[in-house]
């Protein structure tokens, strides 16, 4: 909303509470209907259309942006060795203001045939990347909110250097936000200081010697370092700064990898067509960690930012972590084929996690694979037939899911006090141990197919699975009355099942024209069939107090538990009807009384039904290839249909509170009252206020309405700050991800080629999605909270030139 | 080339390697609670679970005065305990889990505590050991007892919880959490030691739970159960009529608090003002039980600031400054002479505790300087600043601010050495009086020890004239409402405010004076039995399967 929009929203929300409670039938009223007091009159504010800002904070905090990057690359070789080396550098500006990244990096390859029989193959590959980071979504829900989400709440009607510092402004600020301060998202981007460094180093050296025909034993050895910092600091003349005199954090994370892998091949062949692959590996691989965070307050300037923490008054004691794991394997494989026509596959591995507990560190995980060509069949061949393939596997897979060490153990943390201002050590038990910990298992059954026809104008691969998987490592919500609120633990059964196609088509295959289409498609269905526990299901993780994933047995994972909204009560003639909602006024959603109980009727929260589902019906990509000489021209489209996702801002983007701002959607699709009002400027003139007609018998969102009112149980607050599913929205699209086109020149001289395209991706999206992205998740690392957008940093289009040289 | 297969063989073979894990950056519990230090250092661990911002650090205290009438805040943390009769909603607020989830986390710490010390090798010096449970009995009695006067029935754990398996556990009764209580209490009387006593060598810091704290807290459950007993209407406090005795339990309670009072370690401040002083206040006897913090990075309070105006040149950032009292709750209280949330008021708590003269901050007094709060010392007068002559009184609209938290040397959050203090040793007066009141039927048999408390901050005592001045059918209903009153007083924003009107039955009253004085109209009426309990958080109900739904009326 502009300024204009939004102070006319605040005085709708006066003339709509006067409505409401002057036509309130006899009894509903408790008080007496207070006279009509709008916010933006023209006296004590200025009148909507006269107000002194209107800043749009997301263009403030949002821009185009350049960037650019380069490449070089050498190669080389002679006889016995080969190399090459590639330096690249990337400079990208971030589309919100103050973010960019840079990044440097070196990788060189070296192959030798040191003799006959040894070879060497050495990699580096060296790395540095330093960012301003924007501080865009940090998954918070209360005052640190990141900027995304402070652009769209901010007031329009605030300038865009405004300071809540100023006494001046500062009352009209507070009263506002009810005291809370929240901050201006430009001063955060402009003033915070939020630097990332990180640098990497990966060097792998692998010798391969022949010990006779057939047979080579390679042996490896690899070490991965990589350090990443982050500095910050936070000025006083942002809110957080303020709280503090200046708050500067430093935290780096180091990590050391060692990998080493032994691994003997043996290849043969006996009478005409058998074909034996065989291979027994053992690898190892261990992670050091180290991470170091400290926090610095009250500082005496801001002039030197986070470089000199010495001068802060208040010095937190640094929070140091270590950690250790590591991973040991033994793999063996039997690959067979027979004249190109049969194939198998036998596998078997053995992995031992360090981050198990005692005697359920290995786990077993068998596989067989079986693929049959039918198409080199003699009944098959010379027909329109080019290729048939029918495969077929089974096996187990063992996944670590990532969880973090020292799970299965129980943990004694620092926790100190202070008796008489002297600090004192304390311990507290933060973690009990779990003796049973162990792998998360799944067992796989895939059957696909491949097809060529008419001399292969006509390309299908079709694969159909069956996963069932168990013992999932799953951090499942206690009691909280046991102590602790989660337990890292392997329970439950899912299942997976999903057919996943593609088709492409050659349609042109000539020396100068060219083109390829291809679709690919996939369908995936989950659900937790069993969870091993007394409760048939569990909650989700808590997003600002809302637990709105939940974890059903019989139900797809993840599905949106909440209420469900039927639209919103027009006239007062439709309140009365609704029993379960007592004092219910018109502008208000409708739940369904779903749980209906003689003692107690109102909605709550047994009326939570399933309101959504996160998971896609089907996912499909589109790919388009074209080449007449020495243009090219790609396209590329993806998307969805089905899969929900849950809006966590929308209801406070429509509530047209105060404190926020919200969409300009509202202005004709919320309740508004049919009444308008005159009000006399500053200047002495009349002005009218309010909608004659409003949109009663239209509204589909509920009414913005002052927040203290005189009706009888007058409880909406809570009904809406449920989750509900007018939170929900279908998450289908489609998008034109990339279209590119491209001229290749070639040269005689000096130059090989300079090819030249230009492209934009992000083009367009198709979708009924109001917010930014319906490929969002605000919460990409967690597969327990799907389908939550939470002001996640939104996907830019891009347009980018390139240019390629070959000499 | 057997010699070959032979080597390759070996590789393979070494190449395993150990995977125990050897965490280096934290202790293992089960190697741990074997010695003295190590008793005392886990001691610390758990009375450090107190200071979490779900407990004592904010929000539990808060939650109780904000419940009834005494907490002004626009602050949404607390919108389900101030609003609306509907319960929808208020089972899963985040402060209503938070609370819920961090007094059972402090439970289970003392569980452990108590299960790990009691199996301490026997190298430990006995009495510490006995020490060592005894405070963590303490803790968990203090828990326990907010438990069950915020929720009623609630689970009753005893024993560390290790089986996540089965994680379940069902409600108890309200005798059977008192039964639990008193248990532990009566242990802590025997086992704790008094106020830096040294005994075998090992020092009692100030601070640590003592002898007088389990007594007082003893008192005050007895106090809680007999006038629960007595106000009960046979709905609200059922539990309490049905099987608690008023008179046995008043007796009680007066034997235990005259031990207290009895006892070297109490103490009444002399001044009130001195109670407030963070310097003083981690010493004073006047704090029989309170939650320590220190200016220390990391072990500071923050009640300083959510108090203060905003606009002090302090930094009064964010959320803080966003507390005070109702106008609709100062209004009510400010009718009796002796009773004046206003600058009027000669009382010494509301001289010496209210910001009553703020205005904003450029007020100068007539020599041009800017003013500060008359006790705030060590010159420190630019922090606070209040207008000259006291002109301006606070309207009915305005929201207190509160000074008695404030501390002059702090300039940065969460650095103040401020304490919570759980008891106070006025308290255990006020409590004296009540009992040897309810036990008589006499109310003059309750102004001595009524008036010790009274009259450290005022020269109008209370006395029959008075008495007779107050709402009430007949003379203990009268003493009932000055008790009350002088509750309010002496305690407003240190917790008391929901269990005082819940064991005198007074909560209804008290929110009908609250609305009827103007507070939003979507207040809570208090007026159903449902709301003499809070909802047990959503999550317990939906994890723990012993349970099965939800507390009547939510």
């Amino acid at each position: 909303m502009s300024a204009e929009e939004w102070a006319t929203s605040m005085n709708q929300r006066e003339l709509n509470r006067y409505y409401i409670e002057m036509t309130a039938p006899a009894g509903i009223m408790t008080g007496e209907v207070a006279p009509i007091n709008l916010p933006y009159d023209g006296v004590k504010n200025p009148l909507p259309w006269d107000l002194p800002n209107d800043t749009d904070w997301q263009d403030a905090i949002y821009r185009t942006v350049f960037s650019h990057q380069h490449s070089l690359q050498f190669s080389g070789g002679n006889k016995t060795s080969r190399y090459s080396v590639n330096l690249g550098y990337v400079n990208q500006e971030g589309i919100i203001l103050n973010s960019d990244y840079e990044r440097f990096t070196a990788v060189s390859n070296y192959h030798n045939q040191l003799t006959k029989r040894l070879k060497l193959v050495n990699n580096v590959q060296a790395a540095y990347a330093l960012s301003n980071a924007a501080n865009a979504s940090n998954g918070e829900v209360y005052g640190n909110r990141g900027v995304v989400t402070s652009a769209l709440m901010m007031q329009p009607i605030f300038a865009l250097n405004y300071d809540y510092q100023d006494p001046d402004e500062d009352d009209d600020y507070s009263d506002l936000n009810y005291g809370q301060r929240i901050n201006n998202p430009y001063t955060i981007v402009t003033k915070l200081v939020d630097n990332k460094k990180n640098y990497s180093l990966v060097e792998s050296l692998e010798l391969s010697y022949d010990i006779m025909d057939g047979l080579t034993l390679t042996g490896k050895a690899g070490v991965n370092y990589s350090r990443s910092e982050r500095n910050q600091y936070w000025p006083i003349s942002t809110t957080r700064g303020k709280n503090a005199n200046g708050v500067a954090s430093t935290s780096y994370g180091d990590l050391l990898k060692l990998l080493t892998e032994l691994r003997l091949n043996y290849n043969f062949r006996i009478g005409g067509g058998h074909v034996f692959d065989i291979m027994a590996a053992t690898t190892y691989e261990s992670n050091d960690r180290k991470s170091n965070y400290s926090k610095y307050e009250n500082f005496p300037s801001d002039d030197l930012g986070y470089y000199q923490l010495g001068s802060a008054l208040s010095l937190f004691p640094p929070d140091i972590s270590y950690s250790e794991n590591k991973l040991n394997s033994y793999i063996g494989r039997i690959n067979y084929k027979y004249r190109d026509r049969y194939y198998l596959t036998a596998t078997f591995r053995a992995d031992g996690s360090t981050r198990f507990a005692k005697n359920r560190k290995w786990g077993f995980f068998p596989s067989m694979a079986f693929a049959w060509r039918i198409s080199e069949e003699q009944f098959l061949k010379g027909g329109v037939v080019d290729n048939l393939k029918l495969r077929m596997s089974a096996g187990r897979t063992g996944s670590e899911s990532g969880i973090e060490p020292y799970m299965s153990l129980g943990i004694l943390s620092e926790s100190s006090y202070t008796f008489n201002d002297s600090k004192v050590p304390g311990y507290v038990v933060s973690n009990i141990p779990n003796p049973e910990l162990t792998w998360e298992t799944t067992d796989q059954f895939d059957m696909g197919l491949d097809v060529a026809l008419f001399d292969s104008r006509l390309m299908m691969t079709i694969d159909a699975y069956y996963k069932r998987t168990h013992d999932m490592l799953q951090n499942v919500a206690l009691p909280p009355s046991f102590g602790y609120a989660s337990k890292l633990m392997n329970m439950g059964v899912i299942e997976n099942k999903g057919l996943e196609f593609s088709i492409s088509v050659p349609v042109f295959r000539r020396q100068d024209l060219n083109w390829m289409l291809s679709f690919n498609g996939s369908v995936n269905r989950n659900k937790l069939v069993d969870l091993g526990m007394d409760n048939n299901f569990i909650l989700g993780p808590s997003i600002g107090g809302m637990r709105v994933n939940r974890f059903i047995e019989g139900q797809p994972l993840g599905v949106f538990w909440g209420l469900k909204c039927n639209g919103v009560i027009q006239t007062w003639e439709e309140a009365p009807a609704l029993e379960a909602q007592p004092g219910a006024v018109p502008g208000e959603y409708i739940f369904e009384n779903i749980y209906k109980d003689e003692d107690y009727q109102a909605i709550n929260e047994r009326d939570m039904t399933i309101i959504g589902d996160p998971n896609p019906d089907f996912v499909f990509g589109f790919n388009s290839h074209f080449s007449y000489k020495a243009f090219d021209l790609d396209i590329l489209v993806n998307g969805q249909l089905g899969g929900d996702i849950f809006w966590y801002d929308y209801s406070i983007m429509i509530a047209q509170n105060q404190n926020y701002n919200s969409l300009a959607s509202t202005l004709t699709d919320a309740w508004i009252a049919p009444i308008q009002y005159t009000v006399t400027g500053k200047d002495g003139r009349p002005y009218t206020i309010g909608s004659k007609t409003g949109t009663i018998g239209s509204a589909t969102m509920p009414a913005a309405r002052a927040r203290d009112s005189y009706i009888a149980g007058n409880n909406k607050v809570y009904r809406n700050g449920l989750p509900n599913s007018s939170n929900i929205f279908d998450a289908s699209f489609l998008r034109l991800a990339n279209i590119s086109l491209g001229y290749t020149f070639r040269f005689k001289k000096y130059l090989k080629a300079l090819k030249v395209s230009l492209s934009v991706s992000n083009a367009f999206t198709l979708t009924s999605y109001p917010g930014y992205d319906p490929e969002t998740s605000s919460y990409v690392k967690s597969p327990m909270r799907q389908g939550i957008d939470l002001g996640s940093y939104p996907s830019s289009r891009t347009y980018s030139l390139n240019c390629n040289l070959t000499f | 080339m057997k010699c070959r297969l032979l080597i390759i063989a070996a590789a393979f073979a070494l190449s395993g390697c150990n995977l125990d894990e050897h965490p280096i950056d934290f202790k293992d519990p089960d190697q741990f609670y074997k010695n003295d230090s190590e008793l005392q250092y886990a001691t610390n661990g758990v009375y450090a679970t107190l200071r979490n911002n779900a407990y004592y650090r904010q929000l539990f205290p808060l939650a109780c005065d904000g419940y009834i009438d005494m907490l002004q805040t626009s602050n949404t943390l607390f919108m389900p305990f101030q609003n609306t009769s509907s319960s929808s909603g208020f089972a899963q607020h985040s402060t209503l889990t938070s609370m819920w989830k961090t007094l059972y986390y402090t439970i289970n710490q003392a569980n452990i505590l108590i299960e790990k010390s009691e199996q301490a090798p026997s190298g430990v010096t006995e009495s510490l050991r006995r020490r060592v449970i005894a405070e963590a009995k303490f803790i968990r009695a203090l828990t326990y007892f907010n438990l069950v006067r915020a929720w009623d029935e609630v689970p009753l754990r005893l024993t560390p919880s290790y089986d996540f398996v089965h994680p379940e556990a069902p409600l108890a009764s309200i005798p059977d959490l008192y039964k639990a209580i008193i248990d532990d209490l009566k242990y802590c009387e025997d086992h704790l030691w008094n106020r830096g006593e040294i005994r075998d060598g090992i020092t009692n810091d100030i601070g640590r739970a003592t002898v007088i704290a389990a007594k007082m807290l003893l008192g005050k459950v007895y106090l809680h159960m007999a006038s629960s007993a007595r106000s009960s209407d046979g709905i609200r406090n059922k539990a309490y009529k049905d099987h608690f005795d008023p008179n046995t339990y008043y007796q009680l309670c007066l034997n235990k608090l005259q031990e207290v009072v009895e006892s070297e370690d109490f103490g009444l401040e002399e001044q009130w003002k001195d109670i407030w002083t963070p310097k003083n206040n981690g010493t004073s006897k006047e704090m029989i039980f309170s939650v320590q913090f220190a200016p220390i990075a990391g072990q500071g309070s923050n009640y300083f600031l959510m108090f203060i105006p905003k606009n002090c040149t302090y930094n009064a950032p964010g959320t803080f400054g966003a507390y005070g009292l109702p106008p609709q709750f100062v209004k009510y209280y400010s009718q009796h002479p002796n009773y004046r949330f206003s600058p009027e008021s000669t009382d010494k708590r509301i001289t010496e505790g209210l910001l009553l003269k703020y205005v904003d901050k450029t007020a100068l007094d007539a020599n041009g300087e800017m003013l500060s709060v008359s006790y705030v010392r060590n010159g420190n007068t630019f922090r606070y600043q209040y207008d000259a002559g006291g002109s301006k009184l606070p309207a009915t609209n305005t929201v207190l601010r509160i000074a008695k938290w404030l501390d002059p040397d702090v300039t940065t959050a969460e650095m103040s050495g401020l304490d919570w203090p759980v008891l106070r040793a006025a308290e255990v007066y006020l409590m004296l009086a009540e009992a040897k009141v309810e036990l008589s039927g006499n109310p003059a048999d309750g102004f001595e020890d009524y008036n010790r408390v009274r009259g450290r901050c005022s020269d109008d005592l209370l006395d029959e004239e008075e008495l007779s001045n107050y709402e009430g059918t007949d003379d203990m209903a009268r003493f009932r409402e000055a008790i009350i009153r002088e509750r309010i007083f002496e305690f407003y924003l240190e917790g008391y405010r929901f269990f005082d009107t819940k064991r005198l039955g007074a909560m209804q009253a008290a929110a009908e004076r609250f609305i009827a004085g103007g507070a939003p109209a979507s207040s809570k009426k208090k007026d159903q039995p449902y709301h003499y309990y809070w909802p047990i958080s959503q999550d317990e109900i939906e994890a723990n399967s012993a349970i099965g739904s939800q507390k009547e009326g939510y």
